[in-house]
């Protein structure tokens, strides 16, 4: 391999460019941020919009950002725009975002949506704001053991959870037939007819040693490869409804069933947890480093964590914090608690506590994406 | 060049030359890079090149993409070539509604045709299946569109229409003396088809396949909306997956310019191979006097049988794929036709889901770009041309080549090069990234190969005494043009300011790649549904395009059938 410049002097340009960019951007963080929600309500009323990019499965898509910034502008007596285009899944958003951070691009979302793996890489390659999000909240969140809400550093604020498990077409699934467990997959009646995320969502961290670890989850992704008819990305609920795939193993989440029942929709869906264990998988609000309105988009994140925006996020998009007392997910975790299921809340800290995380994925992400023959 | 080539005309033909020079050339270097891109932490190797043959998927990829690039020209041409030759050679009546008809099939957006084929063909969810299983006793599906031949045959039927129009006008000019006088020598109608017709049209015919394959090894819009879920990529869809990898890692953009180069090869000696057939089918021209008349065939009923197959394809390719959009735009969530569904119809997700802010924005940027594009492609592709025809330079060889290369590059790969050239290097200098002057810029480049190709043959029709004469009277290159040239040439003009818009109004390739907040198009709007499972409303927005479109499709058709009409 060539190197573009001699190894020495631009490892110690590198060196001292990193350095003095970090320093610089921590500093300028530290000491531009404001300090409390009145200071934050002032600057974010200055940058005027807010821009934001995610699936538009997420947080009910544009309609619900033009929402939130509406609960927003009332609550704290702004006048903020808001702009949504729809973007790729979660995963290649923190790419994305890591690219235009990478090339010195403005952000093409103030506010990056994620779940604890962007967390946790968005957090390592340094593309999030570092953040004082306890001076800004209205309310402090309850414990929950083992879990603590704001990612390390601060780089991002847990606002929301949902239950990994196994979204179903309740009309081609007869009752009985719900999987209850992982082995139940496998029945021969589902073969070639459900489907799995790309970014083999669950599996990830169902393979984690502090659940059932690398071994049991690769084995079962194999065997899974060769059961699923194809890939499809979690909110992606209409290939369910129109009977494509007949399950999908696992889901992100249960938000889209929580959020057809909600509204009311009839579409024919329905959710499994696995008796093996239970998930709670947390989605962060995050601001990036190159965000053009970071201000505002850290407020987006402080109503959220509002009575008023838990209920929004419930109602809208199916999901909320289990840390607040009115919480949905609260319920359905202690629910699951009491009945003996091993809970595990993750976050950015417990995958990096469990090690290889990322690793471990791609590994699987290999798996799922090779096609096997008939 | 001579000498009253204006230096307006040769800037305005250079540009592009060095736009395309500029991304071919970034494409190539990054090809050979590793690392941040525009960064000290870049360097250099051949692994983007060896970790491409390694991947297993990579060699499934070409596989699957000659299948289908293979089966999507069997059916264009199957479909193309009859009805070309019957609407060109026979006494077949309502000639003029079936250029409307393959001229319509070429407008209506691939993603469509995709999108209406997957509720039709599916394994699990296509109705065909459905009636084959419930009516038929078939015992599990029998078709299945995902698949590198289904995605072909849906391609194929987009591309009809393309096949017809590349091969009609060879049907149309093709002297019927050797036919004649076969007849005359008692040889029957397939005697005279095999041994005098086929052969005389192979070279165009041939021309035609090498064409569409080319188009078919670069298409997105089908392979991404019907095989990217299954598992089964084409060449087009790896890189796409390349370029947005699943995970929170950096796209491998040097894996991608490798695949680039890899294509561009490919293309590049298709397209010499297209020059040379083109060349060769000059050896087959017969010599004639002027104003000789065709004698048609006389084909009586089987005329009616024509217009039968004609209309099969209208309803197959187009009309069951927009009534099932029409369907899928109207029910709260995707699920087959039922009595059920119909009931549930309604209106909601289209005014109340469909984010109008969005559909409005991507609106905006598309009518922007169709109205800017075709011009700006005119204003280079005339300067091209004029330099190609009228010069007597060398440099006007190494102007045709470049004017064709466009051609033979894969829309997707200028988009990534334009996209790494904005992002990497240009990000000080000029602030592309993100911007529908970068979309436009690269959609020019991909349109000047037939806009030059349109206006040289419009311009070797006119003499250039006319020119002379104003160069005489010291009127200058630029003024002769606008004055003289541009009125003699309006119909050429014309016609490839709408075949751009078109083209301009319904492209996806290009814009998937190349989106952002400021510069979403519709075709991307509907996309980015698509992607994230809100069926109902990508086809909602389908809708909204469509009906958009008409009148560019009047446009088009009154346009088209003056042209018959005044050809006839």
């Amino acid at each position: 391999m060539l190197n573009l410049y001699s190894r020495s002097a631009a490892l110690k340009t590198v060196a001292f460019a990193s350095l003095t960019a970090m320093l610089a951007v921590g500093s300028a963080q530290a000491m531009d941020a404001p300090k409390n929600l009145k200071e934050l309500i002032a600057a974010a009323k200055k940058e005027g919009t807010l821009t934001a990019m995610w699936s538009s499965s997420s947080l009910a898509g544009g309609k619900g950002f033009r929402q939130i910034v509406k609960g927003m502008n009332k609550r704290y007596g702004m006048n903020l725009k808001a702009k949504f285009t729809p973007g790729p899944s979660m995963t290649r958003m923190v790419a994305k975002t890591t690219r235009e951070v990478k090339a010195g691009q403005p952000a093409s979302t103030d506010l990056l949506w994620n779940n604890s793996g962007g967390a946790l890489k968005g957090g390592k390659v340094g593309i999030l704001r570092k953040v004082d999000w306890m001076a800004y909240l209205e309310r402090k969140p309850l414990k929950w053991d083992g879990f603590d809400p704001i990612a390390p550093g601060g780089v991002g604020m847990a606002s929301a959870g949902s239950l990994v498990g196994i979204m179903y077409n309740t009309e081609l699934v007869k009752a009985g037939d719900v999987p209850q467990s992982f082995e139940d997959v496998f029945k021969p009646q589902f073969k070639g007819k459900i489907a799995t995320t790309p970014y083999v969502a669950g599996m990830r961290e169902f393979g984690m040693p502090g659940v059932l670890g690398n071994e049991v989850m690769t084995k079962f992704t194999k065997r899974l490869s060769n059961q699923i008819g194809g890939l499809m990305r979690c909110g992606s609920t209409d290939r369910l409804t129109s009977g494509e795939f007949l399950m999908l193993v696992f889901s992100c989440g249960d938000q889209y069933v929580n959020r057809a029942k909600n509204s009311g929709s009839g579409e024919p869906l329905g959710y499994a947890l696995m008796k093996e264990a239970v998930i709670s998988h947390t989605r962060y609000g995050m601001v990036p480093v190159n965000s053009k309105a970071p201000n505002a988009a850290t407020l987006a994140v402080v109503w959220l964590h509002t009575e008023e925006g838990q209920k929004w996020m419930w109602k809208n998009a199916g999901l909320d914090l289990p840390v607040y007392p009115e919480s949905q997910m609260r319920k359905k975790l202690l629910a699951a608690k009491a009945k003996g299921a091993k809970i595990v809340m993750n976050s950015p800290q417990w995958l990096g506590a469990q090690g290889g995380y990322i690793k471990f994925r791609k590994s699987l992400e290999k798996i799922v994406k090779a096609k096997k023959k008939k | 060049m001579r000498t009253n080539s204006s230096p307006i005309l040769i800037a305005l033909a250079a540009l592009p030359m060095l736009v395309i020079l500029t991304l071919v050339t970034i494409l190539v270097w990054i090809s050979f890079q590793t690392g941040i891109l525009g960064t000290s932490d870049a360097t250099y190797t051949l692994n983007n090149y060896s970790e491409v043959f390694e991947d297993p998927i990579f060699a499934e990829a070409v596989w699957n993409t000659f299948e289908f690039s293979i089966t999507a020209t069997i059916v264009a041409m199957l479909i193309g070539l009859p009805i070309a030759w019957v609407t060109e050679r026979t006494t077949m009546g309502g000639k003029s509604w079936v250029y409307v008809i393959m001229t319509l099939g070429l407008l209506i957006p691939g993603i469509y045709t995709a999108m209406g084929w997957t509720f039709l063909a599916h394994e699990r969810i296509g109705f065909l299946n459905r009636w084959a299983v419930q009516l038929l006793g078939f015992s599990e599906a029998p078709l299945n569109i995902a698949t590198p031949v289904g995605m072909g045959f849906v391609q194929g039927m987009s591309l009809a229409a393309l096949g017809f129009i590349l091969t009609a006008q060879m049907f149309r000019s093709m002297n019927p003396s050797l036919e004649e006088a076969a007849n005359i020598h008692g040889l029957g109608f397939f005697g005279t088809l095999r041994r005098i017709t086929l052969p005389l049209a192979m070279p165009a015919i041939l021309a035609a396949v090498i064409y569409i394959v080319v188009i078919g090894i670069a298409t997105f819009d089908i392979p991404a909306i019907i095989g990217l879920g299954s598992r089964v990529y084409l060449l087009s869809t790896y890189i796409f997956l390349k370029t947005n990898p699943g995970d929170e890692e950096l796209a491998q953009h040097g894996i991608t310019a490798a695949l680039g180069v890899m294509m561009i090869l490919v293309a590049i000696l298709l397209t010499w191979w297209y020059s040379r057939v083109l060349r060769k089918g000059d050896q087959y021209g017969v010599v004639t006097g002027k104003g000789y008349r065709p004698n048609l065939i006389n084909i009586g009923g089987w005329g009616k049988v024509a217009w039968g197959f004609i209309i099969v394809y209208l309803i197959a390719a187009k009309v069951l794929p927009l009534l099932l959009i029409g369907y899928t735009a109207f029910i709260p969530y995707l699920a087959p036709p039922s009595a059920k569904m119909f009931s549930l119809m309604t209106l909601e997700p289209i005014l109340e889901e469909i984010d109008w802010e969005l559909v409005l924005r991507g609106m905006e940027n598309t009518f922007i770009l169709v109205f800017s594009v075709p011009l700006i492609t005119l204003i280079v592709a005339f300067a091209i041309s004029w330099l190609i025809v009228r010069s007597r330079s060398r440099t006007r060889y190494l102007l045709e080549f470049g004017a064709f290369l466009p051609h033979a590059l894969p829309e997707i790969i200028l988009a990534i090069s334009a996209l790494l050239l904005a992002l990497f290097f240009l990000k000080g200098i000029v602030p592309l990234y993100g911007t529908v002057t970068l979309i436009a810029i690269v959609y020019v480049i991909t349109r000047i190969s037939f806009a030059t190709r349109a206006i040289n043959s419009a311009l070797l029709q006119i003499h250039k005494e006319l020119e002379e004469a104003a160069h005489t009277a010291g009127i200058s290159a630029v003024k002769t043009s606008w004055k003289i040239l541009v009125p003699l040439l309006r119909p050429t003009l014309m016609a490839v300011w709408i075949w751009s818009a078109i083209l301009v109004y319904r492209e996806l390739t290009v814009a998937v790649f190349l989106i952002g907040h400021e510069n979403i198009t519709l075709p991307a709007v509907i996309w980015s549904y698509w992607q994230s499972g809100a069926i109902n409303l990508a086809a909602g927005v389908t809708l909204v395009m469509t009906v958009l479109l008409i009148p560019l499709i009047l446009l088009f058709w009154w346009f088209g059938r003056k042209s018959v009409m005044q050809s006839n």
